[in-house]
């Protein structure tokens, strides 16, 4: 056996150092959220700024279509007063489906050109997170900026829906088209 | 790739020196991980934040496709742009190692792929598919694929690394055996801007990097890269040859990309250009001779154009030109002879997703393949004598179809078959199934069957080299089949804890091996068959702050017909991968350990022994605006480690680098 498979050196090291790292994670901070958890939150803000025609359908609906990386960050909303409503939460099947949500979350690119056709001129305000959503008809599109999110507003499609977005989330936009 | 290969050596049963003792240390720390990993975090309540305080919030992002690997027929891992930072792989083989049941070994030369206990040594990786942006990388000659310092790109160009374990042939086709590796190309955008990088690391080691990314206003978006990596290596001590081989560890490595994205169309294209000193006197030439390197040169580019045509129908085309080049000197009794291989193909492709049925997710298309040259020559250059000059051409084609149906709300079918028509006229039918069921929010199961080939290559069918013994070529080969089954759990705990468990059991057929025939020459032929059976386990989770843990623990068991236990096949693999914040936040620490359990290697009795090998590195993008700074230390604990050799090498284990370290600069501007 050649010389050099002596045994490894002390394993202490290895669990000692183990035990520092062990120490050092520290459960999530009440400010600090994960991407999705800001991204749920970003979801239950902008209602706050936009206003549906008044012929559209009372209530609060938030929806995302699958896949769906906000899961249980977005259930959390469930129930959260909002606009002198109460916000629910679905999951539609379809984008047909997806017509009796205020707000439906997108975050496959996949197939948006499909489910912006099913939608129509539903006044839904879509949100998407993946680049260039905004250029190909989502209303607002999640940025990354380094470790923060932005955010970008497509104007005319949120028109051609019925919706008024606020100056105020304009004003907050990296970019409106 | 190579010159004659020594004579096998007859198995007999292994002396196993399996070291126990670091198993149960490696699994208390896990367990000890696994308190806080069990316990969820009471979720925060997101309706109490503002929108300037979000937009204000610094957070870390998240797999977003972890979440679409719920509904893939695998248990797929995906491995990010910022976990390639955070741990500091340096290769492709880096990443590679830190994925869960995988493991790659080093002949000083080469990198080669384990997966599911199968990593035969000498295998060039030809029974794992490697995808760039879904471009085939793999050659059209020996079929290989590059994962070290011969990798075609950049890892500082890498978005995301999804690795599928299991049979993917009922998509991809040939090679896709035991597992798909798909590497995601960043984005021009993600870029913003100009950014050199320049490392320095043990062992006289350098390199350098120059990109340039950005989204102009017409939409076009443009990443180019240009890197040149230069290592002088070590001097390495052989026991066998009791000699040092001097000088012969060098290894430099240059690359270009260039992708541009434009309204439905993307043209990518990638040249690697690498050089690498073989120290280890392989397939019985020279020991110790200056001259002995190998030169794997890859080129192609890649036009990809997609486009939906309605609502229901979703166009992918896809047209490609693709170049291999590989040079070889072996030195025999003083005398250089040069092995040279040239490939070189083009092909097309077409994909239409269909989405017109309720419930049903169709994908179907069609490939075809123009092989314009396989070539391989063997040749003295001084005296000139010529061995070999076999110039091939072939074409191959293959069509497929895959739908995804909705059983209910919480089914998903996912059925495949494909049939492909191989560069020999070889026809292969390979199906898939794979059901997909939701327990409940937070629970999948999935339940996976699917067949897979791979078609000899030209260095198995074709090669002849003079011996004694001669190798002989064997125009008969057939295709290598593999049938596997698999159960996979998925598991998910609050918003950022994941849970996988997988149980597969795999039966391989007709797999090609060299022969010694009756006369004592050599031959490629369909004469073994193997099975192997395994178990794997792995816990993630991510912290707000960017802190992440992903422990992984696989049980193999890969034999071949008569019972013996494959070479370079470990029983237990442990690997430990630890991100998070520290020295107040402006660092952040990247631990990794990787245990593989103790290995037979293809000379009786020798088995290369279990070992522990520890990665530390530090990162930190605050120090200045637009710099970050890398530091790792490699092998931290000076593990003393070695890798089976494969036949053409007549060292049984071939020992790997002890601590090394490198230093890493990256400006942006």
């Amino acid at each position: 056996m050649p010389h050099w498979f002596a045994p490894a050196r002390p394993h202490w090291l290895l669990l000692a150092l183990l035990a520092l790292a062990a120490g050092h994670v520290v459960p999530a901070r009440a400010q600090a959220l994960t991407e999705y958890q800001a991204k749920a939150a970003l979801l239950y803000n902008f209602p706050k700024f936009v206003e549906w025609p008044a012929s559209s359908r009372p209530g609060m609906l938030l929806c995302a279509l699958a896949p769906d990386p906000l899961g249980p960050a977005l259930d959390s909303l469930q129930g959260k007063p909002l606009k002198n409503t109460v916000v629910s939460i679905a999951r539609p099947a379809n984008p047909t489906a997806a017509q009796a949500c205020q707000v439906l979350f997108i975050a496959d690119a996949d197939n948006l050109d499909r489910v912006l056709a099913g939608l129509g001129n539903a006044p839904v305000l879509t949100v998407g997170d993946e680049e260039g959503m905004a250029a190909r008809g989502v209303m607002i599109e999640l940025i990354r900026e380094g470790p923060r999110i932005a955010f970008k507003i497509n104007l005319s499609a949120a028109r051609r829906a019925g919706l008024t977005i606020s100056s105020q989330l304009l004003k907050l936009a990296r970019e409106v088209y | 790739m190579e010159r004659i290969r020594p004579r096998r050596a007859p198995y007999s049963a292994s002396r196993r020196r399996f070291r126990p003792r670091l198993l149960p240390a490696l699994l208390a720390a896990l367990a000890w991980q696994a308190g806080p990993v069990a316990a969820a975090a009471a979720p925060p309540d997101l309706a109490s934040f503002a929108l300037e305080d979000l937009l204000r919030m610094e957070v870390y992002s998240a797999s977003k496709f972890q979440q679409k690997a719920s509904e893939a027929p695998s248990a797929v891992t995906v491995i990010t742009a910022e976990e390639i930072k955070a741990y500091g792989h340096r290769t492709l083989a880096d990443i590679l190692r830190s994925i869960r049941g995988v493991y790659v070994s080093y002949d000083r030369n080469y990198s080669y792929v384990g997966v599911r206990g199968f990593g035969r040594p000498g295998d060039y990786n030809t029974r794992l598919l490697l995808l760039l942006d879904g471009y085939r990388l793999n050659d059209n000659v020996y079929d290989g694929a590059l994962v070290g310092t011969d990798f075609i790109l950049d890892v500082d160009l890498i978005e995301r690394v999804e690795f599928v374990p299991g049979p993917g042939s009922a998509i991809y086709g040939n090679n896709a055996l035991f597992g798909v590796i798909n590497v995601i190309t960043k984005q021009g955008r993600q870029l913003g801007g100009a950014e050199v990088s320049a490392e320095l690391a043990s062992h006289d080691t350098w390199k350098g990097r120059a990109s340039y990314g950005r989204r102009f206003d017409n939409g076009l978006d443009l990443l180019l890269s240009v890197g040149r990596y230069d290592s002088q290596g070590q001097d390495l001590f052989f026991p066998e040859f009791n000699g040092t081989a001097v000088g012969l560890d060098h290894d430099r490595a240059d690359n270009v990309y260039g992708k541009f994205a434009f309204g439905d169309f993307t043209l990518a294209l990638a040249h690697a250009d690498r050089k690498k000193g073989v120290p280890t006197a392989s397939y019985g030439q020279d020991f110790n001779d200056p001259r002995a390197n190998t030169v794997d040169r890859q080129s192609f580019f890649d036009l990809k154009y997609q486009r939906a045509l309605s609502d229901q129908l979703e166009l992918t085309g896809r047209a490609y030109y693709g170049l291999y080049h590989y040079t070889g000197d072996y030195i025999y009794s003083g005398v250089d002879n040069r092995d040279r291989t040239n490939g070189r193909w083009w092909g097309a492709e077409v994909k239409l997703l269909h989405t017109a049925f309720k419930g049903h997710k169709l994908v179907y298309g069609g490939e075809y393949q123009r092989d314009l040259q396989r070539d391989q020559a063997n040749y003295d250059l001084d005296p000139y004598a010529a061995y070999l000059d076999d110039r091939r051409q072939s074409e191959r084609w293959a069509l497929y179809l895959q739908d995804e149906y909705s059983l209910s709300e919480r089914t998903l079918l996912n059925a495949g078959l494909r049939f492909d028509r191989s560069a020999e006229g070889h026809n292969s039918v390979n199906p898939r199934l794979g059901l997909i069921h939701q327990w409940d929010d937070t629970t999948t199961w999935k339940i996976l069957y699917g067949t897979a080939f791979r078609a000899p290559d030209a260095y198995e069918l074709y090669y002849i080299a003079y011996g004694p013994p001669d190798q002989l070529a064997n125009p008969n080969l057939r295709p290598e089949k593999i049938k596997t089954y698999e159960l996979v759990l998925e598991k998910v705990i609050g918003s950022d804890i994941r849970l996988t468990a997988s149980a597969y059991h795999y039966a391989i057929e007709d797999l090609i091996e060299q022969e010694t025939l009756p006369s004592g020459d050599l031959q490629f032929n369909n004469i073994a068959q193997a099975e192997a059976d395994g178990l794997e386990f792995e816990a993630e989770r991510r912290w707000a702050d960017g802190s992440q843990l992903r422990a992984s623990y696989t049980w193999q068991l890969a034999q071949r017909q008569d019972g013996t236990w494959l070479d370079n096949s470990p029983r237990h693999l442990a690997k430990l991968n630890w991100s998070q914040p520290v020295l107040g936040k402006r660092w952040r620490s990247g631990l990794e350990l990787q245990y593989i359990g103790s290995r037979r290697t293809s000379h009786p009795g020798i088995s290369a022994g279990s070992s522990v090998v520890t990665n530390l590195t530090l990162t930190s993008q605050k120090l200045a605006p637009g710099l970050e700074v890398t530091a790792g230390v490699y092998n931290l604990f000076d593990q003393r480690y070695a890798d089976p050799g494969s036949d053409q090498h007549s060292q049984a284990m071939l020992r790997q680098d002890g601590r090394t370290w490198r230093l890493k600069l990256t400006y942006r501007f």
